[in-house]
């Protein structure tokens, strides 16, 4: 029992009494601070708290945009895989069983040359009825009725990496000719071209248009009496070659020919014995961005017609003028082109000198509409005292670039015999209509 | 006496002939200034001489070639194309040339002359030196049987390559390919340099956002295959992809859709990119002036269709589109057709950037 009272003591009431006096002991300040203490301890942990729930936050919003970035990852993927599938997207080939299989050796069109027709139509109403009104020259114009001056074939063509090969056949309705017919090596050293074959010489401004080319119905007088209306050409070979740039020129070239004149009647300045000699000099000049100008100096000699082993010497100057109002010429563009000749012939009984000369202009007024006019002078080669004039004006309307109709008047002023006969002034109205199938057309330069 | 007329003869011979010479060498200088108009950087000898067909292939070739080359074209700027008078002096200038750069179809007939008076080999079909900037470009409106019922047709299709900005990359690549065959020693500079223009095409057309995203090629490519608006509706960042668009085809979007007419087939290919839809033209077919009962039949389909903008290459005549301008109310727009076409317009990005704000600024 005495141990159980000590030990009740020892454990409880001691404790107890001491506990009590310190209680005593520290009241009431030390209450105080107590809770002040308590007060520091909360206000930590709220601290702390603060911290967690930011770290919380933080963590919750890291998981967040982590999420949203994946999401918008696999978005931009699938864009991404959707436009290159829809890049790549082509036209579904379905399987055709009744496709049929066809060879290329036997179909070679794709070879065949450049084939073009053209066809030159015209009706003529003269003042004079003589059939010979408008010799000297193989065809005849100018006389009351409907004619097809010819219908030009041609043929263009590459014949290999090095040439070209040309060909123009002229079929009327009696004979078949050939205009031009020619190979052409083109880039041949010392900046030279070669010809070889029936051609136009180059000679002056528009010896070598085709008919169907020509700023007017016909050629000018002064080409058509020492020539023909066949132009100056011939069967041979002709070379032109590129110059350095001559007096201040911003391009020059220097054409030679050899060639054997054309079968034609006596008149003209060549017979077609013997070789014609052909020489042509050009220089060209850009005047401003919308005109150019452009001098031939160009000769001519062979044999003529006359008893004896005589020559015949032609020469010429030729200014060229083109006025194109840049971005306008489709609508809008002036040529001038003049020639002055002259001719000497050496004949037995002397020598006969001779002049000539034409100048035409041709206006375009819009995209259809052409006015134009020439007037020319030419004395005859074998005899100076004969001469003729020619004044003419004409209008061409363009439907397109392949079809042309044009009305010409022309008056024609002789003093001119024709087998013995005074061949009379006239006025002849001219209305043709010209044509051209396939890509060759009535290039005018 | 006879002296003294000998005399004066010599005088006056000797006079006439300096004065020849006084007027030709002036002509001479003057058309010395209008090749400079024609020509970007200066002429020398030791650079590549390359000649173009157009303005619009010279500026893209002058970005590729940079300072290894002069580059000049024959056509200017503001002429049509079908017809450029084959002068001599452009033969004289192609024969310098070691590269010639043309479309390649069958829109510039003219150059064959030249080609053949140039006597330079180098430059010739299947040469190093010649360019066809059209190969491997899809072709609008290739004929499949043609005749002369349609006009002055282009057998080969559509030649107005150049108002695609799409077609400027094939375009830049085939010059690249010629730079590179006619200098391969500097292949590398010409790579770059054509890479730095797709790119430039690619900001231009499409904006740097959508670029940066899914990459030039593939835009280009949706834009061919006429997918790319459709992609372009799909959702994104909370909005469209559409949203994303820049460039060109963004300052486009205000005539996306709308019906136009045209004097000629002049805007196919811009049409074609930026969604333009061509119901007629006032030529009744290429290259046939207008008549008056088309002209009729154009005036009524504007009025029936409510037309409001007609686009004319500023090369052809004013007085038929003013004519229908005047009866219908729609409004004929003036625009040139190559760069250098109209001052400022000194490149092909000038040239896109001018049609767009045109057509913005007049479409009603």
């Amino acid at each position: 029992m005495k141990k159980i009272i000590f030990l009740f003591l020892t454990l409880i009431v001691f404790p107890g009494h001491c506990l009590m006096a310190q209680i005593k002991k520290e009241s009431p300040s030390s209450l105080q601070d107590s809770i002040e203490l308590m007060r520091n301890e909360l206000s930590l942990l709220k601290n702390q708290n603060k911290i967690v729930v930011a770290r919380l936050d933080s963590l919750l919003l890291q998981l967040t945009v982590s999420e949203e970035v994946k999401q918008s990852g696999d978005d931009m993927k699938r864009l991404i895989d959707e436009a290159n599938g829809l890049a790549e997207r082509e036209k579904e080939e379905q399987e055709n069983l009744s496709k049929k299989f066809h060879s290329g050796i036997r179909q070679q069109q794709g070879l065949n040359p450049n084939l073009s027709l053209g066809g030159d139509f015209f009706c003529g109403l003269s003042s004079s009825k003589n059939d010979y009104i408008s010799e000297p020259g193989e065809v005849s114009y100018g006389n009351n009725g409907f004619f097809m001056r010819e219908t030009e074939v041609s043929f263009v063509a590459p014949l290999d990496p090095f040439t070209r090969g040309k060909a123009f056949m002229s079929v009327t309705k009696e004979h078949i000719s050939i205009e031009e017919a020619y190979m052409e090596w083109l880039n041949l050293p010392l900046n030279m071209n070669l010809k070889i074959g029936i051609f136009y010489s180059e000679f002056g401004p528009l010896n070598r248009y085709h008919d169907h080319a020509l700023p007017q119905f016909d050629r000018p007088k002064a080409l058509v009496n020492l020539f023909s209306n066949k132009g100056l050409g011939g069967t041979g070979i002709s070379s032109t070659f590129m110059l350095p740039e001559v007096i201040f020129a911003d391009a020059s070239s220097f054409d030679i020919a050899v060639i054997k004149g054309t079968a034609t009647v006596d008149t003209f300045s060549f017979s077609n014995e013997g070789l014609l000699y052909i020489g042509q000099f050009k220089n060209y000049y850009d005047i401003s961005r919308n005109s150019y100008l452009e001098f031939r100096l160009s000769g001519v000699t062979g044999q003529n017609n006359s008893t004896g082993d005589n020559r015949s010497y032609v020469g010429s100057l030729g200014i060229t003028y083109k006025w194109a109002p840049v971005g306008r010429e489709k609508y809008r563009t002036i040529d001038w082109r003049t020639e002055l000749l002259y001719s000497y012939r050496k004949e037995e009984a002397g020598s006969i000198k001779s002049k000539g000369f034409y100048t035409s202009l041709q206006n375009k007024l819009n995209a259809r509409f052409w006015i134009g006019g020439r007037i020319g002078y030419s004395e005859l080669p074998y005899d100076a005292g004969q001469y003729e004039w020619d004044y003419t004006i004409n209008l061409d309307f363009w439907q397109s670039e392949f079809v042309f109709t044009r009305i010409q008047y022309q008056y024609n002023q002789r003093n001119k015999y024709y087998t013995g006969a005074f061949l009379p002034d006239d006025h002849s109205i001219i209305i043709q209509v010209n044509w051209a199938m396939g890509p060759h057309k009535h290039e005018a330069y | 006496m006879k002296t003294n007329i000998r005399l004066n003869h010599l005088i006056i011979k000797s006079s006439i002939i300096i004065i020849i010479l006084l007027i030709s060498h002036s002509i001479r200088l003057d058309a010395q200034r209008n090749q400079e108009r024609n020509r970007y950087g200066r002429s020398d000898n030791t650079k590549l001489n390359i000649v173009c067909s157009f303005s619009d292939y010279a500026s893209i070739t002058e970005f590729i070639a940079g300072d290894k080359a002069t580059v000049s074209f024959i056509a200017q700027g503001e002429q049509d194309p079908h017809f450029v008078p084959p002068k001599p002096s452009y033969a004289v200038i192609l024969s310098q040339a070691d590269m010639w750069i043309t479309t390649g179809m069958d829109l510039e007939m003219w150059s064959a002359t030249l080609l053949d008076k140039a006597h330079n080999r180098k430059i010739m079909d299947g040469e190093p030196g010649f360019v066809s900037v059209s190969d491997g470009i899809n072709i609008l409106e290739k004929v499949e049987k043609g005749d002369r019922t349609e006009g002055d047709v282009h057998l080969m299709g559509n030649p107005h390559i150049n108002t695609g900005p799409l077609n400027w990359k094939i375009i830049a690549k085939n010059i690249t390919i010629g730079l590179t065959k006619v200098d391969p020693a500097n292949a590398s500079f010409y790579q770059k340099n054509r890479d730095a223009f797709l790119d430039k095409v690619d900001r231009s057309l499409f904006g740097d956002k959508l670029v940066d995203l899914f990459g030039g090629e593939t835009l280009t490519k949706m834009l061919e295959n006429k997918t790319l608006f459709t992609f372009l509706d799909r959702s994104y960042e909370g909005g469209k992809l559409v949203d994303q668009l820049g460039g060109w085809l963004k300052k486009a979007l205000p005539f996306r859709g709308k019906r136009i007419i045209t004097y000629h087939k002049n805007w196919a290919y811009f049409a074609n990119t930026f969604g333009l839809e061509i119901v007629g033209f006032i030529e009744p077919k290429p290259g046939i002036p207008p008549s008056a009962k088309h002209v009729q039949y154009m005036i009524d389909l504007i009025k029936e269709q409510n037309i409001k903008l007609m686009m004319v290459a500023s090369y052809f005549e004013k007085k038929t589109p003013s004519m229908i301008e005047e009866k219908t109310g729609i409004k004929a727009l003036y625009l040139p057709l190559f760069v250098h076409g109209t001052p400022g317009i000194n490149d092909n990005f000038d040239l896109v950037n001018y049609w767009i704000d045109q057509i913005n600024a007049n479409i009603q």
